[in-house]
């Protein structure tokens, strides 16, 4: 185990680069000279020579790039072009109100996903299985930001039991938070959950069909437990691995998600600095965005290993 | 019905015993007729096309210019209201099956047309050629698909144009490694190692015996994309990074109408069923295609 965590950390560091690199290149392909745009009405040649020499963009495009990444490695992301604000301190705030919200929607899409996937796989082609098969469909079909707006119309206007939008941190109270964070979390965990349910129900279906299954029943194990204890270990580990995958949409997900219900997480803060074209919040928004995804499938890597020692030991 | 009554006659061409020559097409046809999840998904999508291509004779109304008071509730004149400066919302939802079905394919065929090359060509030589395109392949599904098309479209700029080149783009990664994938299992065959015995040019083996034997993957991977395309250029146009005004999509119109919600629900609805009916649509068929084509079911 030790050897394979070692190997997997180490591989992390070219990941990185890379996407560094990507975001890099990228920002240097997009039209138009930032210095202009920066100077707007007060561009003169002399002005922007020296705001060139200032920022180092006078340098060559690989010192420029060595320079970023050692600043970047160093905590310094950069200011905000308007504000001028760190744009590392800004994300950081914003970046728990994102990760409460994937980490709510990732429990919700489990929640439904876990008992829905099990009840199908073992009453497959009945009443009940078709049920949870089309609503996974219809799961898998629905735009993030239109089940968000049709819970809204329900639960909000219809019924008004939760608030439309916005955000309230905690220290508003218990309720006053989660009633806001509730219709966000459960639209993206819902989307999630379909795909999930589906991933439970062929897996258990393999898993139920194996002889060990067999064994335990005819030891006289109740059906529960046989479903519950033993094949639902085994069950979950295809589950595992595609859960780095979904903290991928989940974090896709967020931007739309966020500017729906208006809530102030990463999401909302890069689609808001790529309207501003404020750059340097851009780039330090798909960084760390993209940074979560890395580790997050890193986390489910360590995981799925700890759970089948194949991967440890494997080559 | 056309296609129902043509299928007896490509049955009847074969015999039982010529049944191994029937063509690659014929025999996914008749896997898929028997599977009902692929024939709803391929109703819908006919449903769509239909309306796409007499878009102009089925909307009553223009997509672009007003056609009565603003913010209207449906009634029989305009069955999904109107918008907020008077633009007939079913008309705009007709012609919007055209531009979400444009984006979906049109992406899907640039990026297999990028992807397919690489992974074959990944996949059949091997080497420092498969090992650097895997590499970089990899290091693009490193980044969330979605934060990557919202990357791609900063750069390029909003415009229907750029949804497709950004839409594409994310899928290569995936199309290059289903194929490689398909590749490398195939090469091994015994009518490859046959075709290489007497020399054919690698052309000739790449396109005429191994590229044929890893369509199954292709064709379900594709249908799939085409509807997550269709997805995600509903949300990028949502966030007003996508499709631009007057061209009638979906998602930028749901953007647009939501501020009437409470008022006129039914323009902000409409067009947030349509994207769901067809992301349905496509997510049927490549999902029946999938049963239909994975040769572990049992016919």
């Amino acid at each position: 185990m030790k050897t394979y965590v070692i190997r997997r950390l180490l591989l992390l560091i070219p990941t990185l680069f890379g996407i560094t690199l990507i975001v890099f290149l990228a920002m240097q392909a997009i039209p138009g000279d930032p210095v202009e745009v920066y100077l707007g009405s007060f561009y003169d040649e002399a002005t922007a020579k020296s705001i060139r020499a200032e920022y180092g963009l006078d340098q060559p495009i690989l010192t420029q790039y060595v320079r970023w990444v050692g600043r970047l490695v160093q905590g310094d992301w950069g200011k905000e072009v308007l504000s001028g604000d760190q744009v590392l301190l800004r994300i950081t705030e914003r970046l728990w109100v994102s990760a409460e919200l994937i980490a709510g929607a990732m429990i919700v899409a489990l929640i439904i996903a876990i008992p829905a996937g099990i009840v199908s796989a073992v009453r497959p082609y009945t009443g009940i299985d078709y049920t949870a098969m089309t609503g996974a469909m219809m799961g898998v079909s629905i735009p993030e930001f239109f089940g968000g707006i049709l819970l809204v119309l329900l639960f909000s206007l219809q019924l008004g039991w939760l608030p439309v939008m916005g955000y309230r941190p905690l220290s508003d109270g218990a309720w006053e938070h989660l009633s806001h964070m509730i219709m966000p979390a459960f639209t993206l965990g819902f989307t999630r959950a379909g795909i999930l349910t589906r991933l439970v129900r062929s897996s258990m279906l393999e898993v139920i069909s194996q002889d060990y299954i067999k064994t335990a029943r005819s030891k006289g194990i109740s059906e529960f437990f046989v479903i519950n204890t033993h094949a639902l270990k085994n069950t979950l580990i295809p589950v595992v691995t595609v859960m780095g995958l979904q903290v991928g949409f989940l974090v896709g997900g967020t931007i739309v998600i966020e500017t729906v219900f208006s809530i102030p997480g990463l999401g909302q803060y890069g689609i808001s600095a790529i309207a501003s074209r404020d750059y340097p919040a851009v780039m330090g928004f798909i960084l760390i965005s993209s940074t979560v995804f890395v580790l997050a499938n890193l986390i489910v890597d360590f995981t799925y290993a700890l759970l089948d020692p194949r991967i440890r030991y494997g080559s | 019905m056309a296609a129902e009554r043509e299928a007896p006659r490509v049955d009847g061409a074969h015999t039982e015993e010529d049944q191994e020559f029937e063509g690659m097409s014929a025999i996914l046809w008749r896997k898929m007729r028997r599977n009902k999840s692929a024939m709803a998904g391929l109703m819908i999508i006919a449903l769509l096309l239909f309306l796409a291509v007499f878009a102009d004779w089925i909307a009553p109304f223009s997509y672009e210019n007003p056609a009565g008071e603003g913010l209207q509730t449906p009634s029989w004149r305009h069955p999904f209201g109107t918008d907020g400066i008077g633009r007939d919302m079913f008309s705009r939802v007709i012609h919007g099956t055209r531009v979400a079905l444009f984006i979906g394919s049109g992406s899907i065929v640039l990026a297999i047309t990028v992807g397919i090359p690489l992974g074959v060509c990944a996949g059949y030589y091997g080497g420092w050629f498969d090992m650097t395109v895997m590499r970089l392949m990899d290091l693009f599904l490193a980044f969330p698909i979605f934060l990557l098309a919202i990357l791609i479209m900063v750069i390029l700029g909003p415009s229907t144009a750029n949804v497709v080149v950004a839409l594409a783009f994310v899928r290569i990664p995936i199309f290059a490694r289903v194929v490689r994938g398909s590749v490398l299992a195939v090469k091994e065959k015994e009518y490859v190692e046959g075709a290489r015995a007497v020399s054919s040019p690698d052309f000739h083996i790449l396109f005429r015996h191994i590229l044929p034997n890893c369509m199954a993957p292709i064709i379900v991977t594709a249908s799939l994309s085409i509807a997550f395309a269709i997805l995600v250029e509903a949300s990028l146009s949502f966030l007003g990074l996508g499709t631009q005004p007057p061209v009638p999509s979906w998602g930028f119109d749901l953007k647009q109408n939501l501020i009437s919600l409470e008022d006129t629900a039914s323009i902000v609805v409409a067009p947030g069923l349509a994207i769901m009916f067809t992301v349905l649509g496509f997510n049927l068929l490549g999902d029946g295609l999938r049963d239909a084509l994975d040769p572990r079911t049992i016919e």
